[in-house]
């Protein structure tokens, strides 16, 4: 009992070291990932696809390493994204996508106050070139595809303003970025009822005018999905994340970085053949954050509507 | 250096991408219950629909008995109609046949000779070809509202086909 109580006051200790104008107290749930919203093989030739999706994050989870300190004084982080996409497909292998975002960060810091604060507005925008030489069809059951982004600094911040949030508080990073992405699908019938994945993607970030960077991630991703019916398709997957710490100006930002791996749920409805509703969740299994206390993403919601349009 | 190897890729991945053909008369089918050859040449100066289809495609069961009613009927000199099973069992698209029979031209293509060079990807998948060959109209999917179009579409093409 009295070791318990020591240690629980070590926490308390370290939490009341977290001032909340502190820049280093940031964390690598890196705001709003783009990423979760590209699909590099749905797309047909000379065809649109929009979408629209909503993503609530609560990223309140406190942990230091592989253990998640219990957090009894309030404070709570949460961001809203709203992602708008446009795929083309040139022809059937070739296509090219945009994202644009709408970001809401919130947070209060119950050791201040009981006031929530919030930094919202236009967030960061994604271009994509794809390509896909295999799809899985009638006559084929393996898939491939790589694609091509740039991360656009869209995103608002307050740059050049009087500073109010840390870098992992803006809607938009600052800071020009791209990524890799690989996919690789196999379906185990002609129909294609069960099919398995695995996705790899590589992140760069560049410096923003402060010189912050979100720096580079690893995202590895597999699962499967399984039609239950002519309109509902469930998708359970696993989800790794490595992140290196950020930096500024080239040094590294404490209680940065780390390693992640999520379990990825996903329901899809088919309103008609051109139109689907999908809600998915991600949920933690396992963190080994990098350095002594990190907020972390505790689960996230998001629900989203696409259609093909000829 | 990333970006040269990625294009890289690029490149010669776009080299082996299938392509989609120009002219369908130069494919060769196989008839669904005989097996007998059957050249698309047949059709030169006709206009055919050629739809592919599947026994677990859930809009065939009402493409088939529409085509059955309302496009094979118009078949003549000036217009033809071909479907194409892509079904692996072939069993299972006689099942099918024999809950939905159909009494107009039937071919077998599970292995996609005549699909992957005309871009099936999706089940059913209908084509309209003209008189020379060439694929004039794609379309993905099957509604009653789509199969009304399509005979719309049709029957304007029949009478061109006979000024």
């Amino acid at each position: 009992m009295k070791q318990a109580t020591y240690n629980y006051r070590i926490a308390i200790a370290i939490l009341l070291l977290l001032s909340p104008n502190a820049k280093s107290a940031t964390c690598s749930c890196a705001g709003v990932s783009l990423t979760n919203t590209v699909n590099l093989t749905q797309f047909n030739a000379e065809q649109w696809q929009l979408s629209i999706s909503f993503t609530q994050s609560d990223i309140s989870d406190l942990v230091a390493g592989t253990n998640q300190i219990n957090d009894e004084t309030g404070r709570f982080r949460e961001t809203d994204s709203l992602i708008l996409g446009a795929t083309y497909g040139i022809n059937e292998n070739w296509a090219l996508s945009a994202i644009v975002s709408k970001i809401e960060h919130r947070r209060r810091n119950a050791i201040a106050n009981q006031r929530t604060e919030t930094s919202s507005g236009l967030g960061d925008s994604m271009l994509l070139v794809s390509y896909a030489p295999k799809k899985i069809s009638p006559f084929n059951r393996n898939e491939w595809a790589y694609g091509l982004a740039v991360r656009i600094p869209t995103g608002e911040n307050d740059a050049g303003k009087p500073i109010i949030f840390s870098e992992d508080l803006q809607p938009g990073q600052g800071a020009w970025g791209e990524s890799l992405w690989l996919h690789y699908g196999h379906a185990f019938d002609q129909a294609a009822r069960w099919q398995v994945y695995i996705d790899a993607n590589y992140q760069v970030n560049g410096n923003n005018q402060r010189d912050y960077s979100f720096t580079n991630e690893w995202n590895l991703s597999a699962g499967v999905s399984y039609q239950l019916s002519d309109s509902w398709n469930f998708k359970a997957g696993v989800q790794y994340r490595s992140a290196v710490p950020h930096t500024r100006f080239g040094n590294n930002i404490p209680n940065t970085g780390g390693q992640w791996v999520n379990a990825d749920i996903a329901i899809d409805y088919a309103i008609n053949p051109a139109t689907h509703l999908s809600l998915s969740t991600i949920q933690p299994l396992y963190r080994d954050l990098i350095g002594a206390l990190q907020f972390t993403n505790k689960n996230s919601y998001t629900l989203s509507l696409s259609t093909l349009i000829e | 250096m990333r970006y040269l190897v990625f294009l890289v890729i690029f490149v010669l991945q776009s080299c082996q991408a299938d392509e989609s053909s120009d002219n369908v008369h130069q494919y060769v089918g196989k008839e669904f219950t005989s097996g007998k050859s059957m050249a698309f040449s047949e059709f030169k100066g006709q206009y055919v629909y050629i739809d592919f289809w599947a026994s677990c495609c859930p809009p065939c069961v009402e493409s088939l008995p529409f085509f059955e009613k309302e496009i094979h009927p118009l078949e003549g000199n000036s217009f033809k109609l071909v479907v194409i099973n892509i079904d692996e069992d072939k069993q299972d698209a006689i099942d099918f046949l024999q809950q939905h029979p159909i009494s107009y031209l039937n071919l077998y293509d599970p292995f996609g000779k005549l699909g992957m060079p005309l871009g099936v990807s999706s089940m059913p998948t209908g084509f309209l070809v003209d008189p020379k060959g060439k694929v004039i109209y794609k379309h993905i999917g099957f509604s009653m509202r789509y199969g009304r179009e399509l005979k719309k579409l049709i029957l304007e093409k029949i009478k061109t086909a006979g000024k």
